[in-house]
């Protein structure tokens, strides 16, 4: 038998994902999962029917922290606040 | 060194004496930048923008941005502030300061630091116009 396990991590939006969705989601991923592997569950799983428009921005958006960016790599710990930005518009 | 930088977000009106942070006898010149939410983008007429600012993550970019700028040079000082929440044309939505001992110093890294909030700041602004559309712009 093969077991995954599994575990919550917030996202916290910025920007136009504001408009469309609430400001947080509570994620459940697997163990072990990174930023990319985050990336694809939002685009298979969250940003479809009519939130599929923004598709286009999620693949130009990053991730943070409350205080650096975060790399594709970065593996994700259980109850991490993660923040999603769309791409920014300056000052 | 964090004594000769002071980053601010605003959800009021900017006001220009946010740059006698820099004032002080060692300094022989400022050059300062502000920017001013205009009433014409894309040939569209903007009546008002909204500022969506991360705060937290601001203060630690722009910071890590001037360390890295002074070094270890205690005679630059430098001051921004940003507003967030909604703006009508003509207030100021950027305020950046530089002062140094010497005039290049102060305007090379005065213009260095609106290239990089304009790129690398996590800012978002959401324009309305006067048909009563808005953009997010950027996204």
């Amino acid at each position: 038998m093969f077991l995954v396990f599994m575990m919550y991590v917030k996202l916290k939006f910025f920007g136009i994902f504001r408009d469309y969705l609430n400001n947080e989601i509570d994620v459940k991923v697997d163990c072990g999962s990174n930023i990319s592997d985050l990336k694809c569950y939002l685009r298979d799983e969250i940003f479809v029917g009519e939130f599929k428009i923004l598709i286009g921005v999620l693949d130009k958006s990053i991730f943070s922290t409350d205080i650096i960016i975060l790399s594709d790599d970065y593996i994700l710990k259980s109850d991490d606040i993660i923040y999603l930005l769309p791409p920014f518009s300056g000052g | 060194m964090c004594k000769n930088i002071l980053i601010s977000v605003f959800d009021d009106k900017i006001s220009l004496n946010f740059l006698d942070f820099l004032y002080s006898n060692d300094i022989g010149a400022i050059v300062s930048f502000a920017g001013v939410v205009r009433n014409v983008n894309n040939n569209r007429n903007v009546s008002y923008i909204s500022y969506n600012v991360f705060d937290s993550l601001m203060y630690s970019l722009i910071k890590d941005k001037c360390i890295s700028l002074i070094k270890d040079d205690v005679c630059t000082k430098i001051c921004i502030a940003q507003y967030k929440g909604v703006l009508y044309t003509g207030g100021i939505n950027l305020l950046i300061g530089v002062g140094s001992k010497h005039r290049k110093k102060a305007l090379l890294y005065c213009n260095d630091l609106v290239e990089f909030i304009k790129k690398e700041a996590p800012v978002w602004k959401k324009e309305y116009y006067s048909d009563g559309t808005f953009n997010w712009i950027n996204s």
